[in-house]
């Protein structure tokens, strides 16, 4: 099979999941209550709420509801999120997603940074000290609860340094901002942050307009949240890199190199980690559903003004719009995301595709 | 380890050799078995009975090492002991954290407005909240809150999960197919947010937490079981007992279900811990200071949360530890737990 035959059989496999998951967020709409409730007021006749229904197309039959729903999604319209003064749901992923999309971009970053040099060194010194440190350390991230790693890395360094520091206060930069994308101040001096730039990545349109201390300070802020988020990931990508790297050292080929004269270093880089980095990839494209998932804590405890929070505020207001919306917009996300590196896969391993 | 493969090794000639092993079964239980047989009731007990003691010894020496190779691993043991240490707290915790008088509920912390933000003391030994609430107390109860969601989401999927992931695996066809594609759609979703959307619209309480959960939680069964039951009816014995006439039914559950258990032990142990962070994950954004006086963790950090610009680390340092800890040392043994039941990492 061709590659682009693969990719065309994937995308069709998207048509039931993205169905199915439209199925369950009108099934939740319809059990959350009346939708046209809050149209409703306080002494209104019968007749005009039925007025309301009707105009809703509430009175339909669930089926013909369904399809009405179908039809509005196709057409871009998500509803109204009433946590945010009934903006379109639309709207609000577009004013949201930006700040949520640097904080998983750098995320991501710090995952391969970290995790995969983090793996390797882990499957070389197999039963060595820096192995059993490696471990503790990528079990320790698939059991620490993240919002409460958010409030322990806000002690640490703000409150600590912010406290215990000289009388006077620490020197600027001694200590990390602990909530929101930039310092409040900044915003009425800076039109950067005020009207937004080309890319919505806050560092980078700050670069692009040459304004370096917005950049710094965007930077600051990124550090915790980014830090943080990225820490379950790369405690994921370590495990994964660890075990296929493993797998892949006990090969035969690896052992022909080494017979063959080759120096370690050759042999690690050049042969074993290449094709322990297959398996690799797609955990890293799934750790993406979970970057999204410590998003939505991350920006809670950090203020981040992304979508995490957005969908906090709307499941404490009982936004219905807002968190299906969300949720919808989520899914969608991951979807492709893993579209993508099932397509990525593979390129890397042809073996795939012959299945 | 090297005893223990000898040991194996010659095991196995014992067993290509029948009439040897035998004889050298029979000496060795000779003196138990004469043992017993005085002092039960005087009548020597027939061959059989000792036939099945030896059936059985092959049995006890594969249960033996599986303890032995578990002892072995440092991790395994420490999320067993840590496991153990939860459940005892549990247990004792009328005793280590007896309940105020006049308490009603003793999920329900009393507040004290008189004894807001105390530092950690012998009175209070983790210090009290923004409502003078005990945050030892807290902890401690809430060990119970956590084990029964945990007991609760984890038995009910994998009673579901397995269910139907054994039907599906075991007929196939059509019924196969709708409900792979129904997982497919759970799968791709990322849990906490679709049972975020689930909990909204639902409202938000524990019940319904836990509820969310379970809905969520249930297609990684179904995979797993599914996979496993696939090659479980390719065996022999799955066409022995259709031949004698078993119904389907008796198949999947007595013969299609008992050899995937150990995947669903592995990962039910696994997911125990997961289920309480994520459940944690969700009544911390969900009820923010609504449930501070709750001993549950996540809300115990969440009224916390405020705290920690103040300098009031210790409210949503401990329950937060708490959490930690739990989730550790279930997901240690359950790392454990797949060393030693996985065949294919043995050795």
């Amino acid at each position: 099979m061709k590659i682009w035959q693969y990719i065309v059989r994937r995308l069709l496999l998207l048509i039931p999941v993205l169905f199915g998951v439209t199925l369950i967020t009108f099934t939740l709409i319809q059990v959350s209550g009346d939708p046209a409730a809050i149209y409703y007021t306080k002494g209104m006749p019968p007749q005009k709420k039925a007025q309301i229904r009707h105009e809703m197309g509430l009175d339909q039959p669930i089926a013909v509801q369904y399809v009405l729903y179908l039809q509005r999604l196709l057409r871009g319209d998500l509803g109204v999120s009433s946590s945010q003064a009934d903006l379109p749901v639309t709207e609000c992923i577009k004013l949201f997603f930006p700040a949520t999309f640097e904080l998983a971009t750098v995320s991501m970053i710090i995952t391969i940074i970290f995790g995969i040099p983090l793996g390797i060194v882990s499957a070389v010194k197999k039963d060595r000290f820096a192995d059993h440190l490696t471990r503790v350390f990528a079990l320790a991230g698939s059991s620490l609860p993240i919002f409460w790693l958010a409030l322990l890395l806000q002690q640490v360094f703000f409150y600590i340094p912010y406290t215990y520091g000289p009388p006077n206060g620490l020197p600027e930069g001694w200590y990390l901002p602990y909530d929101g994308r930039y310092t409040t101040m900044l915003y009425f001096t800076h039109p950067v942050i005020s009207e937004g730039g080309p890319t919505g990545f806050l560092t980078i349109d700050a670069l692009l307009v040459g304004d370096y201390e917005v950049f710094w300070d965007a930077l600051k802020h990124l550090i915790l949240p980014s830090i943080c988020l990225s820490y379950a990931s790369v405690a994921i990508v370590t495990r994964m890199m660890r075990g296929s790297m493993l797998e892949v050292l006990g090969m035969d080929y690896i052992k022909s190199a080494r017979a063959k004269g080759l120096d370690e270093k050759t042999v690690i880089n050049k042969h074993a980690r290449r094709n322990a980095l297959i398996p690799t990839t797609t955990v890293i494209g799934m750790s993406f559903a979970g970057l999204m998932t410590g998003a939505v804590l991350t920006e809670t405890v950090f203020s981040w003004p992304g979508l995490g929070r957005w969908s906090t505020l709307a499941l404490l207001t009982r936004d219905i719009g807002g968190i299906m919306g969300f949720t919808l917009f989520v899914c969608l996300i991951v979807v492709i995301a893993n579209l993508i590196v099932d397509i990525l896969y593979a390129y890397l391993d042809p073996r795939v595709r012959l299945e | 380890m090297e005893i223990e493969k000898e040991n194996d090794e010659t095991s196995r000639a014992e067993h290509s050799k029948p009439e040897i092993c035998m004889s050298k079964y029979e000496n060795a239980n000779k003196e138990k078995v004469k043992n017993e047989n005085v002092t039960k009731n005087g009548i020597k007990k027939r061959d059989e009975e000792s036939s099945f003691i030896r059936s059985l010894k092959p049995k006890v020496r594969e249960f033996k090492r599986t303890i032995y190779m578990f002892r072995q691993s440092f991790l395994a043991m420490a999320g067993l002991s840590i496991v153990i240490f939860y459940l005892i707290v549990a247990a004792l915790a009328p005793v280590l954290a007896p309940p105020e008088e006049n308490q009603k509920d003793v999920y329900q912390r009393k507040v004290h407005y008189d004894e807001m933000h105390k530092d950690p003391s012998p009175e209070h030994p983790f210090g009290t909240d923004s409502m003078g609430c005990d945050v030892y107390y807290g902890v401690i109860w809430g060990t119970h809150i956590s084990i029964l969601m945990g007991t609760v989401i984890v038995g009910i999927t994998v009673l579901i999960g397995s269910i139907l992931g054994a039907m599906a695996g075991y007929f196939g066809g059509k019924l196969d197919d709708i409900l792979m594609r129904i997982t497919d759609v759970f799968l791709s979703l990322p849990s906490l947010i679709l049972a975020m959307a689930i909990v909204v619209s639902l409202g938000r309480t524990l019940e319904n937490i836990m509820f969310a959960l379970i809905i969520v939680w249930w297609p990684a069964y179904t995979r797993i079981v599914r996979g496993q039951a696939l090659a479980v009816r390719e065996n022999k014995y799955v066409e022995a007992a259709r031949a004698v006439g078993a119904s389907e039914a008796r198949i999947v559950w007595k013969h299609i279900l008992p050899n995937c258990i150990s995947p669903i032990i592995i990962q039910a142990t696994m997911d125990f811990g997961s289920v309480v962070l994520t459940a944690a994950a969700l009544s911390f954004i969900g009820f923010s200071y609504a449930g501070a006086t709750t001993t549950e963790w996540g809300m115990m950090v969440s009224a916390g949360c405020r705290d920690i610009t103040s300098g009031q680390w210790w409210t949503a340092t401990f329950p937060g530890l708490a959490i930690f800890f739990f989730v550790l040392g279930f997901n240690l043994f359950g790392d454990g737990l797949r060393d030693l039941l996985d065949p294919r990492l043995r050795r």
